[in-house]
């Protein structure tokens, strides 16, 4: 059997302890399997009745053995109490805090993750930064429904839940880029609530944060329709309203932004006002967007730089610049 | 008394009033068991019917990567209710509403079950409950959050609805139907308990009897359990009560705790008389007895017990306490022993046997093999640290098939084969049964086995869509399974042909030492002329079953 | 009678079964059981929120991140008088049943009577309890956790009594029409038993919302 470690690497320290119990327990699994499957397949071949036989005749009148009995019962019973010591040992290490651990805010709502940095003040959207041989705790949070935080490489997974919150901890022990997918049913766009989490090494993950740190400063400056708005469109509003025209709403060309859709008639923006306008409202979390459902439905939302582009050309104006 | 019967029709008091309606009354509103059990029968396998079509759709759906064949709210609505209806309108129904009337009162040598009008009344809340399901559909769309239905998205409306009818729907059927299995609960209990007939003391049953006793003192107790929850998650969509509303003092992790206070034992309400349908043809195929009748009886005690204590093995991931998982973990561990008891006591009946390769037998094997495969990677998921890697992902959706399908599904076959000369009177074409046997086993390993490499890769359940890099395990995983649902159409065939113009069935065609063969197949009305006494086991095949009692007017005579 | 089967529907008279008990005394064992797994959930629900709410009684107003004002724990005062009513009509079941055994007929529709005037005694309590709630308290199912689970348990555990009663009004019309009586005792005797499961429940939830909240 391949070793899962040569498929899907190891990527925290918890990674090692799960793959040895894996491959203790796959071990097991195929000798019981062998056993049993063969014994199975050897006494079909055996016993069965042969064209020529006496139908009559009957089987041996043996009722049981009970040493038997007790000897399958036993065996099996101690390798069970064995492999829950090993468990045992390996869960408590698995959910152990560490005092210096440095911390990640997640945060999981229909259909993405958002990554908070509270030691930075840097927030991250659809994707998540972690410094490399470092103690991590992550504190989970879901603000609709039940997701699940999992890294297959990190080998643990988490539920985060509404109202209860929960925590991860685990040591980062590999470079790499990882997916980090929603392990647990939340509607629609269950299957699309993805995000990458880059694993860099200290150095490399203390410039990423200055980076943000400077980006969320700057100001966003003038900003041109063609250049940026028709940008976010095509990148985040294609499939639905651009191929498709959903709703009744075209974002191809300025004067379908004029125009609006057939739920929420009228133009999309109000010039000079970001707060009123219906195209910034409809990208903002949380509930009571028009026409009820955020934009784009499902998911991945727009980053709040991309948010605040969007408000600046509105504020700016809204021109077909 | 009369005990000769003509096919599938059971001689019946209602039969003598004539008119256009007494077909009604004979096959619909009859409260013969047998009528009964033939009936959830039926109205079983048409849900399964239904249901694996719905399974054929979404292994379209996930043929390939990217493809839309339905949309995502549509497929989640096709897994919703896929599962749902093999649980509750299949599985469930069959073995106990179907197998468990038909087979339980024969078996003890009783006239009929101790209420036969309750339980009529148990089979007509069915059909109904089971339409509730699905009118959904026209509703604006079924139930859409999971046969495991977790709030808070299976109380979030769906977005473009007013209200989430489908899960009103869903809530209200699964009610309805537990109401029947509750019923038929108490029905079996009382019966098996106090109408066993002279000679049939507790270790004289068959393993089916003991297996359906303890089946049917779970459903008594967890049943409602399961109504308390489904009532208190509609009272949340219909009136927003808050139960699990973290706003207003709920507790989302509440739902998860009764629910699966209900659906663990649910799953062993689901295994346990499949294992009792293998306990009974194993030694009848090997002219032996079975190997440890003792050991495989309790066993089965044992795991009803244990199935109350194990439940939040379900919740690993969803953060509860950490003294909580080590005993639900420990627990878990327990309750594979007197499993692994049961299948080294069928494996060990076959040694030195005379063993008939006959199609009862091969699906009676082919369930030992799978349902080991699906107790062992049962037991990968019990390991809680490796449970944090598998949850949630394809491994265990390859293991709850290996245990359901694997389990249930190849025990329900190896019944349908074994007592359809009893049930209806005719023989199955033995060539078309191997055939199914073969397509259905090989075509079943192909669909479910690769699931569990996918889900340790990374493939998230429940999902319409997936990475390219398992475009091709997932293809070739939909071409067996249709391959594995064209298996069926074998079964249909032989059965249709088998009820038009099957060979006549004797009373016994298998040699069985079980009361039920000692009637002509199918049983006349009140199912015994006179009184069975039993003397021995019934496993035992050097000897006859049963001798009779006396009629009014005659000595006793033994049967031959 | 068929000799086919050992013990028919109970109706039809004494007839042996294995246990020695009728199959309609354990048929009512069994569905008592099963009202009590109905109960038990519910009463785990109230408990496990209970535990996981950060007090109890929970908080009723929150100013930004905290608690200003927990609800009031129910008074118990009122409630004791409508228990001792309920407890008391469980007294009269059972004598009624005693006396229906002894073949003292009118002692057994008075007993019988006063069981059923005691039952809506009860549920007129329940009522004025429910009015007060609403009307004092401001508290409904819906507005929190708190009322969810008490509406929910005492609303269900009246809905039982309700029953009850309707089963005793059939009691009582068909014994006075000779249905059952000395010779059937089987619906009486399921009656007796099912009122007192009745009794039992609303001990358990009386001691729970207004005994053991501080």
């Amino acid at each position: 059997m391949t070793p899962i470690s040569g498929v899907l690497p190891e990527a925290t320290n918890h990674a090692a302890d799960i793959d040895y119990i894996f491959k203790f327990m796959a071990v097991a699994a195929m000798a019981i399997f062998l056993i049993v499957e063969g014994f199975l397949l050897y006494f079909v071949l055996k016993y069965r009745m042969r064209p020529g036989d006496d139908p009559e005749a009957l089987g041996s009148n043996i009722h049981g053995n009970t040493r038997l009995e007790l000897v399958w019962s036993a065996i099996p019973a101690l390798f069970l109490i064995v492999l829950s010591g090993m468990c045992y040992k390996v869960y408590f290490d698995i959910i152990a805090p560490h005092a210096d651990a440095y911390v990640i805010d997640v945060t999981a709502s229909q259909f993405s993750w958002t990554c908070t940095h509270p030691e930075y003040n840097v927030t991250e959207y659809s994707s998540c930064h972690m410094p490399m041989g470092e103690q991590i705790t992550l504190n989970l949070k879901a603000t609709d429904v039940i997701h699940s935080f999992w890294v297959p490489e990190f080998r643990v997974k988490q539920d985060a839940v509404p109202g209860y919150p929960t925590r991860m901890h685990f040591e980062t022990t590999r470079v790499g880029t990882y997916h980090l997918i929603c392990a647990e049913f939340c509607g629609v766009g269950h299957a699309y609530m993805r995000a990458n989490v880059y694993v860099m090494t200290k150095s490399d993950f203390l410039a990423w944060i200055k980076q943000q740190q400077q980006a969320q400063a700057a100001p966003v400056g003038q900003v041109s329709f063609k250049k940026d708005i028709e940008t976010l469109f095509a990148a985040h509003c294609m499939a639905c309203h651009i191929s498709n025209n959903l709703g009744g709403l075209s974002l191809a060309t300025y004067n379908g932004l004029l125009k609006g859709g057939a739920i929420v008639p009228g133009s999309v923006f109000k010039a000079g006002d970001h707060k009123d306008s219906v195209i910034w409202k409809i990208i903002q979390p949380g509930t009571g967007q028009p026409g009820g459902n955020r934009m784009p439905l499902g998911g991945p939302y727009l980053s709040s730089h991309d948010i605040n582009t969007i408000a600046a050309w509105i504020d700016q104006g809204a021109k077909n610049n | 008394m009369a005990t000769a019967a003509i096919g599938l029709g059971v001689p019946d008091h209602a039969q003598s009033r004539g008119g256009s309606w007494a077909w009604v009354r004979r096959y619909i509103l009859s409260t013969d068991h047998k009528v009964i059990g033939l009936n959830y029968m039926y109205t079983s396998i048409f849900f399964f019917i239904i249901a694996g079509l719905f399974a054929e759709v979404i292994r379209m759906n996930l043929a390939q990567p990217g493809s839309k064949v339905v949309s995502p709210d549509v497929f989640n609505q096709l897994t919703t209710i896929h599962g749902s209806a093999m649980i509750f309108l299949f599985t469930i129904p069959m073995l106990v509403g179907g197998f468990g009337n038909f087979l339980m009162p024969l078996m003890i040598g009783a006239g009929d079950v101790a209420f036969p009008r309750l339980n009529l009344l148990s089979y007509l809340l069915f059909p109904p409950a089971g339409i509730i399901m699905f009118l959904g559909f026209l509703f604006g769309g079924a139930a859409q959050a999971g046969w495991t239905s977790y709030p808070p998205i299976s109380i979030q409306t769906p977005p473009g609805l007013p209200h989430d009818y489908g899960q009103i729907c869903w809530l209200v059927s699964v009610i309805f139907v537990g109401v029947s299995s509750t019923i038929t609960a108490i029905n079996f209990l009382v019966t098996i308990l106090n109408m066993r007939t002279r000679g049939m003391s507790f270790h004289r049953l068959p393993l089916f009897i003991w297996a359906m006793l303890v089946t049917v003192i779970l459903t008594l107790v967890v049943t409602p359990a399961l109504a308390g929850a489904l009532t208190v998650q509609l009272l949340s969509i219909v009136f927003g009560i808050p139960f699990f509303d973290p706003a207003k003092g709920g507790n989302v992790l509440l739902w998860q705790h009764m629910f699966w206070f209900y659906s663990h034992p649910a799953v062993y309400i689901m295994i346990l008389p499949g294992m009792g349908i293998i306990s009974e043809i194993i030694p009848v195929f090997s002219r032996k007895p079975i190997f440890g009748y003792k050991a495989i009886a309790y066993s089965s005690a044992a795991i009803g017990v244990l199935a109350f204590l194990v439940w939040a093995h379900h919740m690993f991931t969803s953060g509860i306490q950490p003294w909580l998982e080590t005993y639900f973990m420990f627990a878990t561990m327990i309750i594979a022993v007197p499993t692994g008891i049961k299948v080294f006591s069928w494996v060990a009946t076959l040694f030195e046997g005379k063993l008939r390769l006959e199609s009862p037998l091969l699906f009676a094997l082919g369930f030992v093999s799978t349902f080991t495969i699906g107790g062992i990677t049962g037991i990968f998921l019990a390991a809680v640290p490796v449970d944090l890697q598998e949850h949630g992902t394809y491994f265990l959706v390859a293991h709850l098939h290996y245990v359901l399908f694997g389990g249930s599904v190849f025990a329900i076959f190896s019944g349908l084969y074994m007592w359809w000369p009893k049930m209806t009177g005719r023989m199955l074409n033995e060539k078309l049964s191997k055939l199914h046997f073969w397509l259905m086993y090989i075509s079943f390993n192909c669909t479910f086995f690769p699931m569990h490499i996918i889900g340790l890769l990374g493939m998230p359940r429940r999902v319409a869509d997936y990475d390219p890099q398992f475009g091709a395990f997932n293809l070739f995983i939909s071409i067996s399974a249709f391959v594995l649902g064209a298996s069926f159409l074998v079964f249909f065939y032989n059965a249709a042909v088998s009820l038009a113009r099957g060979e006549k069935a004797p009373a016994n065609p298998w040699g069985g030492r079980t009361l039920e063969w000692t009637v002509p197949s199918p049983p006349g009305h009140g199912n015994f002329a006179r009184v069975p006494v039993v003397s021995g086991g019934p496993y035992d095949f050097t000897k006859p079953a049963a001798w009779f009692g006396p009629t009014p007017t005659e000595g006793s005579e033994e049967l031959t | 009678m068929s000799a086919t089967s050992v013990a028919t529907e109970s109706a039809h008279g004494p007839t042996r079964t294995n246990t020695g008990l009728s199959n309609g005394l354990i048929g009512v064992m069994c569905f008592l059981t099963s009202e009590m797994a109905l109960f038990g959930s519910l009463i785990f629900m109230y408990l496990y929120v209970r535990r996981a709410s950060p007090s109890w009684p929970p908080c009723q107003m929150t100013v930004g991140n905290h608690c200003a004002a927990v609800y009031s724990p129910f008074a118990w005062q009122y409630p004791t008088v409508n228990t001792v009513i309920l407890l008391s009509s469980g007294v009269t079941m059972h004598f009624a049943f005693q006396a229906l055994r002894r073949g003292r007929m009118r002692a057994m529709y008075t007993l019988l009577i006063a069981t059923i005037v005691l039952g809506l005694a009860f549920l007129g309590g329940q009522a004025y309890e429910y009015t007060n709630l609403i009307h004092n308290e401001h508290l409904t199912m819906a507005v929190n956790i708190y009322g969810a689970t008490f509406y929910m348990l005492t609303g269900l555990h009246g809905a039982h009594v309700t029953g009850g009663i309707i089963f005793l009004l059939v009691l009582l019309i068909g014994t006075w029409k000779g249905r059952f009586g000395l010779h059937k005792p089987m619906v009486p005797h399921a009656a007796t038993l099912y009122w007192h499961f009745v009794d039992a429940v609303w001990v358990v939830l009386f001691a729970l919302f207004y005994l053991t909240v501080p």
